[in-house]
Parts: C-alpha cells; sequence; structure tokens
C-alpha cells in the first residue's frame, strides 16, 4: 500500500500515463470536427433490397436519401427546337405539296398529310409551309432554316426534374470547314472520353475544354456528356466520326448534351 | 536525451491515437463533393497506419477505376498516403494509364510548402511535387517507349531538361 501512493511512484505514473490522456482528449475533440461515417456510391444498377441485405446496418448508415434517389429515373417529354428547311413547295388546284428536309432526309409532305407522325401540313403558300402540332403551328419559310419542335422522351433522375433550357447559335460556315480539317487541333482544344452503359457506348464526357476555343465559345463546358448530334446518337467512335466528316456538310448542326444530369439541346446554324 | 525519448514517446502515443478513420472518412466526403466517390472498401487500422483495401473508385455512376491497397499513415513529421495496383477501367485506357502499380504522396515537415508524389506502372513512372502555396501540381515523366501508348496523355506533357512534364493548378 505504501509503494502505491509512494510520491516518486506518482510521478512516474503521471509523467507517463498524463500524456496518453492529454493525448487521447484532443484526439477524441478533434475528431468530432472529422466525418463520423463513411460514404458509399452505387451505380444505376444497383437494387436497393439486395444491397440492404448485402450491407446490414451500414447501409442504413450509409445511404442519405438523396443516394437511394439517385438510382432512380423518370421518363418526362421535352419539346426541342430543330431546323428544318423547306426545299420546295409544288401548288395546283388537284394537289399540293413540299419537300422538306432536317438536314438528313428529305420528306415530300402532301398538304393535309403529316409529317414525321406528329405535323400536319395546314397550308402552303409561295414561299412558306405551314405545319401543325402538339397544339402550335409553325410557319417554314422557303429555302430557310426554320425551327420545328418535336417532343422527346427522354429519362432523367428523380432529383434533377426540371425543365431545360436549350441554346440556339449561329456559326460561320467557312469556320466550321477550317476546324473540321484538323483533328489535332481539336483535341487539343476539348479533351473528351467514352461513356459505357454496360458494354456499348453512351455518350462521349467533355473532360476539359478550352473556353476560349470554337467549342469553349459555342457553349460546350466541362461535364457536359454529349449524347447525339443532329439526332443520330453517338454509340461508337464510328459514329462521331461519320458525324464528324458530315460536318461541312451540315447546314445546322444540333448538339444534344446531358448537362448537371438534364438533356440539353444547342444548335447551331451555320451560316454563309 | 530523456527529453528526446519523452517527446518520441508523447509522439508515438499521438500516431497511435490519431483518429484515421474519421480522416478517410473526412477525405471520401471531400472527394464526394466532386462527385468521386470510394465504395466497397474495408478498413484496417493497423496502429501506425490505416490499410484500406478493394476500393472501388466511381465518378458520376461510372467505374472508373478499382485499388487493391490504400494505405494512410498520419505520422505527424511524417505522412504519406499510398496506393497500389490501381487498375483504370477499360473505358478510360485511352486517356489513362492502364495500370498503376504504385502511387504515393507524401509531406513532411522538412519540406512543409509542398507535397512529393511519386508513381511507377505500365506508362513508366514519374516523379513530382504539389505546391501547397502556388497551388500548382508540376510532375515529370520519365520518357520510356512505354509512355507512347497513351498518346493523349503525352499531348498535355511538355518536353523540359528533366523528361516529359506535366503542370496544372488546383
Amino acid at each position: 500500500m505504501n509503494r502505491i501512493f509512494n510520491e516518486q511512484f506518482l510521478r512516474q505514473f503521471n509523467l507517463f500515463f498524463f500524456p496518453i490522456a492529454v493525448v487521447w482528449s484532443m484526439m477524441t475533440l478533434g475528431g468530432m470536427l472529422l466525418s463520423q461515417k463513411g460514404i458509399e456510391h452505387y451505380s444505376d444498377t444497383f437494387d436497393t433490397f439486395f444491397e440492404m441485405i448485402r450491407f446490414g446496418d451500414k447501409f442504413l448508415l450509409t445511404h442519405e436519401a438523396g443516394s437511394l434517389l439517385k438510382g432512380k429515373t423518370v421518363t418526362t417529354t421535352i419539346s426541342v427546337p430543330y431546323p428544318h428547311r423547306i426545299k420546295a413547295i409544288y401548288r395546283s388546284m388537284s394537289s399540293s405539296f413540299t419537300s422538306i428536309s432536317d438536314g438528313q432526309t428529305t420528306t415530300v409532305v402532301a398538304l393535309g398529310g403529316k409529317y414525321k407522325k406528329v405535323y400536319s401540313l395546314i397550308g402552303l403558300s409561295d414561299d412558306a409551309a405551314v405545319f401543325k402540332g402538339v397544339g402550335k403551328s409553325y410557319r417554314l419559310r422557303l429555302g430557310h432554316d426554320d425551327p420545328l419542335s418535336f417532343e422527346q422522351t427522354v429519362t432523367r433522375s428523380v432529383a434533377d426534374v426540371s425543365q431545360s433550357k436549350n441554346e440556339w447559335r449561329t456559326i460561320p460556315r467557312d469556320v466550321v470547314v477550317q476546324q473540321s480539317k484538323d483533328l489535332r487541333a481539336i483535341f487539343k482544344q476539348i479533351d473528351i472520353s467514352e461513356i459505357y452503359k454496360g458494354d456499348k457506348i453512351d455518350g462521349f464526357r467533355v473532360n476539359s475544354i478550352d473556353p476560349n476555343s470554337l467549342f469553349g465559345r459555342l457553349g460546350l463546358v466541362s461535364g457536359d456528356v454529349i449524347l447525339a448530334v443532329n439526332n443520330q446518337k453517338l454509340e461508337s467512335y464510328a459514329d462521331s466520326f461519320s458525324v464528324y466528316n458530315k460536318v461541312p456538310r451540315m447546314r445546322s448542326i444540333q448538339i444534344t448534351v446531358l448537362r448537371n444530369n438534364l438533356p440539353k439541346d444547342i444548335v447551331y446554324e451555320i451560316t454563309r | 536525451m530523456k527529453r528526446l525519448l519523452y517527446v518520441l514517446y508523447v509522439l508515438v502515443i499521438a500516431i497511435v491515437l490519431i483518429p484515421k478513420e474519421k480522416m478517410f472518412y473526412t477525405l471520401e466526403g471531400v472527394l464526394a463533393e466532386n462527385q468521386i466517390f470510394l465504395s466497397n472498401e474495408t478498413l484496417n487500422n493497423r496502429f501506425i497506419s490505416l490499410e484500406i483495401d478493394n476500393i472501388q473508385v466511381m465518378a458520376d455512376h461510372l467505374n472508373v477505376a478499382g485499388i487493391k491497397q490504400m494505405s494512410l499513415s498520419p505520422w505527424i513529421v511524417y505522412n504519406r498516403f499510398s496506393m497500389s495496383e490501381l487498375e483504370v477501367s477499360p473505358q478510360f485506357r485511352t486517356f489513362f494509364p492502364g495500370k498503376v502499380d504504385n502511387v504515393l504522396v507524401s509531406y513532411s515537415i522538412l519540406h512543409p510548402l509542398s507535397l512529393h508524389i511519386r508513381a511507377d506502372g505500365d506508362f513508366g513512372s514519374c516523379e513530382g511535387s504539389a505546391d501547397l502555396i502556388k497551388r500548382a501540381v508540376r510532375i515529370v515523366f520519365a520518357s520510356t517507349p512505354k509512355l507512347r501508348n497513351y498518346p493523349l496523355l503525352v499531348l498535355k506533357l511538355h518536353q523540359e531538361k528533366e523528361g516529359l512534364v506535366y503542370e496544372s493548378d488546383f
């Protein structure tokens, strides 16, 4: 008993255990400022029920409500303006029709007939065709690239459902032709990588972009995912090179991108 | 001498008691803010270091890479963070080296204003530093034939006396 309360022994005891107590207190207090739990993340394909079994209590501790919603998607319909050109108008007493091009294909539509199963041709004059669809009328002038809206069905995350705004810009043709000649210069301005959904390419992500480059000025920003060009889905490098080769002959370019999980169309009218 | 031993003793206690798991969770949180997620990992506290096994790195719902082991060693005067056997997903291999054998990021109080970075893999090897004041990274890649397998990476490098240099701000 005497030895336990010996002053010398207590001093030695304090010398070794006091720092432990102090450091432990400091670390505990400091630890309170740090994150108390980790973050788990799952891809869109995760099965909530399966993951709950697999991770047990950890699942409930580490998932926020937002993460649970992240995998859920909802299908909504948006309206996308897309330029069309009236190439010819024929009018007679017996029949009237027009030929309309969307940049890829040209279709002949008779007065009263339907274009792409959505737009009815309701009127023809010498220099314009009038289509009606989805409760709206569109006057397309002969020889001009005028917008015709399409209802598009898109799937997006529940958390991000809101109205997206589309952009309409113009670009001189000589700039397009000049830029499309030098693929190496393009890769210096924009860094893209493919995105896979399963084994198939689902788009191309813009990893970085020079804001002063042509692409930057045209409205593409870092983080955009390019899904389609002129409604042609980019599902392989062959698709993207096919689009690249057609660019000098295009009258307009519509780039469908996914920005902040929202689909957005950037439409460039190529001017002479 | 006694004092030095005593300081060492306190230092060892501090190293052992540092909340390493919470430090890792904080790192996870910082990465998650930038849409980078570390998942499926297993944590092992080794008293003086934290070992994290089988990490899956995801960015925006995409599997970017898998890391066999990470190690976090906060030794106060010399801190190191290492990764071994980092395998980049096939879809990203056009842009990034497919396999990185080792990555070591270290911070020493002898050089308080910079982090030292070293890595080696199927691209060859590289060594550099991150300046914490200028917030700039400078990494020198050894000019090896292996590096030619990554033309898009080479595009981001420029030639200097020491080799091919990558520079960026953070």
